[in-house]
């Protein structure tokens, strides 16, 4: 049923879902498992009609695509609000269509499965793992699928970029809940999702677009070190890049919507971090970790009843429902109409944020922010002279916000004083009309009871939390009732301060702006850049998601020890073929070894007429010349893509008794001997001779290609062609004396092997005599 | 002394609008009683009722909500008498400029309770609550200040309130 056509229907048939999953949704969010997972176009994949999510949370959210189908003409808009707001700034952000193609981002993994959906009475239902492990342990490939708007609902599936990387697979929050609990909204994800409101939406914002930015010049600084000539041949690695800081902005632009959504223009009680709140006195033993999350849920749940449960209960709440009566400020400005979830666009005659001009400055807000956000990140895409690899940017068709006014134009207002006394209920319906029970209505009739789900079984908040609850429930409408008739355009009951500036707490619970302290940020975000292996495990995770657009990353971690171990194991795995050819399905246990050697050999394989031919040259040789390398004949002098990925299939399957095979760390690309045109210069560079015959520097290895007179020893150098007499040459130390040729070099000579006369004196050996 | 004076003038007005002077500057003289609408029960009869009977506020798999409308405690009476004054608030038209007269008003004209146990009265407020307030208003203090101590203080003027909530403010 659209949850549009409830409205009006009795309370019984919606408290019961109240809260259940929608006020982290500002705006909608929908996940959809589609029919077809493996199709590259959005039309093919089969997610069917309707604005039900289907995807249980976890490890199946993650690997199902967060929108729907487009819907029919003249049906209620689609409720993948987050993805819908983020496409349209990108369009208007004048990004090429590319940048909305669908991505396809192989990722190597274990060949575990995951459990994706418990059940009572039959077998569990898995999914394979997702998770991106060492690819010195990987066995399977799996392709994960979705565009760049698609990610916008993330944060209402998944902690943060790198969980969602991760698959959903691990709990976040580190309280040892399994991933399925852990994910789901109304038991773990609800209970920190703090950051979904201001102001702390406004720092999510901020510090994940800077990382985007970040992201993104880092991939013109890798397009421009590849240069224009060869930036086709690599091509896949940069777009990859160019797409992972776009999918960052996605993440960052989930909480720059919410900040301009109405239920969320207020500072709700609560931290990102469990850590953080309360514990308190149960009477029964109860795990630090549990007493935390029940306080963190009951506090959650009485947010929920400020922002509203419109989406599932049908009932037109308070707070985000458009009726022109909820109001917010922005910097002391005036006060303008506002609305919020699932009223981005018009429905059933109510007028949408997005239609005409009932909500202007908020719509103003929230179309201009999103569009130059992603449009400066697109921007910083592009190397000096070049357009991104995704396409040159078009001109934007909104009114640039000034790069000096973007943090005090984009921040998310606050609710006035009177919008905030208007939501402080339980909203509900019945028999066609809005009713509501205030906060402090309900406890002036009866008592609260609070029973929460705990690993150990169900458990009621005791006496004296109930008690504490009531009375800050009255407390906070008190000061609500006071402020919005003093000064009901004011905004300090969005801060939840009273009007002498004090916080409101609840159960113990400070206004989100409290949290993160200084020395405590939220565990599960999105690490620090870089991303690369071998720090932070979160890191590592993202950067194994993302190798190809962190290949300068994995161009330095990747040592020639670690390659050749991949060539090992491929060569294994092939051993293994035709057993692996009977498993079924992607879980073919080794199968995998060697498209996960090939994927990272190709990045070191060097394919000229020697491994150094600087026109054949790997893309590592562009990002990190130091990396290891590998080297492969190739016919031709212009492989193409699938030639460079056969030879270096060809070299995952070269047997490790082949000696030559082995992969070197030896400087090639930026030629240290090439450098150098004086002989005592080249020979005192490692791995450089001398070649006599041509007068030029060349690397040992290719000696062969010197005729004559090739030396890579200091000695060979000193030059003795200045001295007349047998003594004073020989006592150089580096010179002999042929009396038909006069004074030699002596290693240049071979140690007077061409003193074709005879009578040769070397300089450590007898004495010129008279 | 013109400039002076359009400088200081709102100045004074927010200082004493906010209680930073105490409560206004000007001696405070007990107000006269005025008579107060009792604002009605909400009726929770069109809630959800859960498995027992109770009126559900919030439901989930996690997390229930309800009201248990047989218990009767100090909240109840901290609620009624609250709501008592914000009533009156309402209808002596409360805002940034009569604030303070308001506020001395509607606490004096509140019912006050008869018993020890004013949740199983009509709404009501404590004696204890205005004699409270009237003290610390002859001590210059703010009257929001004055609420926020007297009732959800460590030491609330609602007979048994304190020990409820554990002493916690």
């Amino acid at each position: 049923m659209n949850t549009r056509n409830k409205a009006g229907l009795v309370a019984v048939a919606l408290i019961t879902s109240v809260w259940a999953q929608p006020h982290v949704r500002a705006y909608d969010s929908l996940c959809r498992v589609p029919s077809t997972p493996t199709s590259s176009t959005v039309a093919g994949l089969g997610l069917g009609a309707g604005n039900e999510d289907n995807c249980p949370p976890g490890p199946a959210a993650a690997q199902a695509r967060f929108r729907i189908q487009q819907q029919a003409a003249g049906s209620a808009p689609a409720l993948d609000e987050h993805r819908q707001i983020l496409e349209d700034a990108m369009r208007a952000a004048g990004l090429p269509a590319a940048a909305l193609a669908t991505i396809e981002l192989p990722v190597y993994t274990s060949s575990d499965d995951v459990v994706s959906v418990t059940h009572w009475f039959r077998a569990d239902e898995t999914v394979p793992s997702v998770m991106p492990v060492t690819v010195d342990t990987a066995t399977r490939v799996r392709t994960r699928r979705y565009t760049v708007d698609e990610l916008a609902q993330l944060p209402d599936f998944s902690y943060s970029l790198w969980d969602w990387a991760g698959g959903n697979e691990t709990c976040p929050l580190g309280n040892g809940a399994d991933p399925i609990a852990c994910h789901t909204f109304t038991t773990h994800t609800g209970a920190v999702n703090s950051n979904h409101f201001v102001p702390q939406a406004d720092h999510f914002y901020d510090r994940l677009h800077l990382m985007a930015l970040a992201r993104a010049a880092k991939c013109a600084d890798m397009h421009g070190r590849i240069g224009a000539a060869h930036a086709r041949e690599f091509e896949d690695y940069i777009k990859q890049c160019e797409y992972e800081a776009l999918t960052i902005e996605a993440e960052a632009q989930h909480f720059l919507q919410d900040a301009w959504s109405a239920g969320h223009m207020w500072e709700r009680w609560g931290s990102t971090d469990l850590e953080d709140f309360p514990t308190f006195d149960f009477s029964y033993a109860l795990p630090p970790e549990d007493q935390k999350l029940i306080i963190a849920d009951t506090v959650a749940a009485m947010s929920g009843l400020i922002h509203g449960a419109e989406a599932l209960a049908g009932t037109c709440d308070r707070m985000c429902c458009p009726d022109g009566n909820t109001r917010f400020i922005l910097g002391g400005g005036s006060s303008e109409p506002m609305a919020g979830d699932i009223h981005l666009r018009a429905t059933d005659g109510i007028p949408g944020v997005l239609d005409g001009s009932d909500y202007a400055v908020q719509a103003d807000h929230l179309t201009r922010c999103t569009a130059s956000s992603v449009r400066a990140v697109y921007m910083a895409l592009s190397p000096a002279g070049m357009d991104p690899m995704l396409g040159a940017a078009s001109a934007p068709s909104y009114t640039a916000i000034p790069a000096d006014q973007v943090a005090a134009f984009c921040h998310g207002g606050r609710a006035t004083n009177k919008a905030m006394l208007d939501a402080m209920g339980i909203d509900f319906s019945a028999f066609g009309s809005r009713f509501q029970v205030s906060f402090e209505g309900a406890v002036r009739v009866g008592r609260y009871l609070v029973r929460t789900a705990t690993r150990g079984g169900s458990v009621l908040l005791p006496d004296t939390g109930i008690d504490r609850m009531s009375r800050d429930l009255v407390r906070i409408y008190h000061a609500a009732k006071a402020s919005a008739l003093d000064d009901p355009n004011g905004t300090n009951i969005a801060a939840l301060r009273d009007a002498a500036n004090q916080p409101l707490l609840l159960l113990g619970v400070s206004p989100n702006s409290a949290y993160p302290r200084a020395d405590h940020t939220a565990g599960y975000e999105d690490p620090p850049l870089p991303w690369a292996e071998g720090g932070d495990p979160k890191a590592a995770v993202l950067a194994r998601a993302y190798n190809m657009a962190h290949a300068s990353e994995w161009c330095s971690t990747m040592t020639a020890e670690m390659l050749d171990s991949l060539r090992s194991r491929a060569v294994r795995a092939r051993s293994r073929e035709s057993l692996c050819d009977r498993l079924p399905g992607p879980g073919r246990e080794g199968c995998d070894e060697l498209r996960i050697c090939v994927a990272f050999a190709v990045r070191h394989l060097r394919t000229g007429s020697d491994a150094c031919d600087p026109g054949q040259q790997p893309i590592c040789n562009y990002l990190k010349p130091e990396s290891a390398f590998i080297y492969q004949s190739v016919s031709g002098t212009s492989p193409t893509s699938a030639q460079l990925m056969t030879a270096a299939k060809d070299w995952c399957l070269r047997p490790m008794s082949d000696t030559a095979a082995t992969a070197s760390t030896e400087m090639c690309t930026a030629d240290p001997c090439a450098d150098q045109t004086a002989c005592d210069s080249c020979n005192a560079t490692l791995g450089c001779g001398w070649c006599g015959g041509t007068g030029e520097c060349m690397s040992v290895s290719r000696s062969d290609s010197c005729s004559t007179g090739f030396d890579s020893s200091s000695s060979a150098c000193v030059d003795c062609s200045g001295f007349t007499d047998c003594v004073s040459c020989a006592d150089r130390g580096f010179c002999g004396w042929c009396p038909g040729m006069g004074c030699l070099n002596d290693a240049a000579s071979g140690n007077g092997a061409t003193c074709t006369g005879g009578g040769y004196i070397s300089p450590t050996g007898a004495a010129c005599g008279g | 002394m013109k400039r002076w004076s359009a400088l200081w003038a709102p100045t004074l007005f927010l200082l004493a609008a906010f209680g930073c002077v105490g409560g206004g500057g000007t001696p405070f003289t007990p107000p006269d009683r005025v008579p107060v609408t009792i604002p009605p029960e909400p009726d929770l009869s069109q809630l959800p009722l859960n498995a027992e009977g109770n009126p559900v506020v919030v439901q989930t798999d996690q997390v229930e909500i309800a009201i248990d409308t047989s218990q009767r405690g100090p909240t109840n009476a901290l609620a009624a008498c609250m709501a008592v004054i914000e009533q009156c608030w309402v209808d002596q038209r409360r805002s940034s400029v009569n604030r303070i007269e308001v506020m001395d008003l509607c606490e004096r004209s509140a019912p006050t309770c008869a018993t020890d146990e004013p949740w199983n009265e009509t709404a009501c407020c404590p004696a204890a609550c205005w004699q409270r307030y009237e003290a610390a208003r002859f001590a210059d203090q703010d009257p929001t200040a004055i609420e926020d101590e007297i009732y959800f203080g460590s030491d609330p003027c609602i007979p048994g309130l304190g020990a409820a909530v554990g002493g916690t403010p």
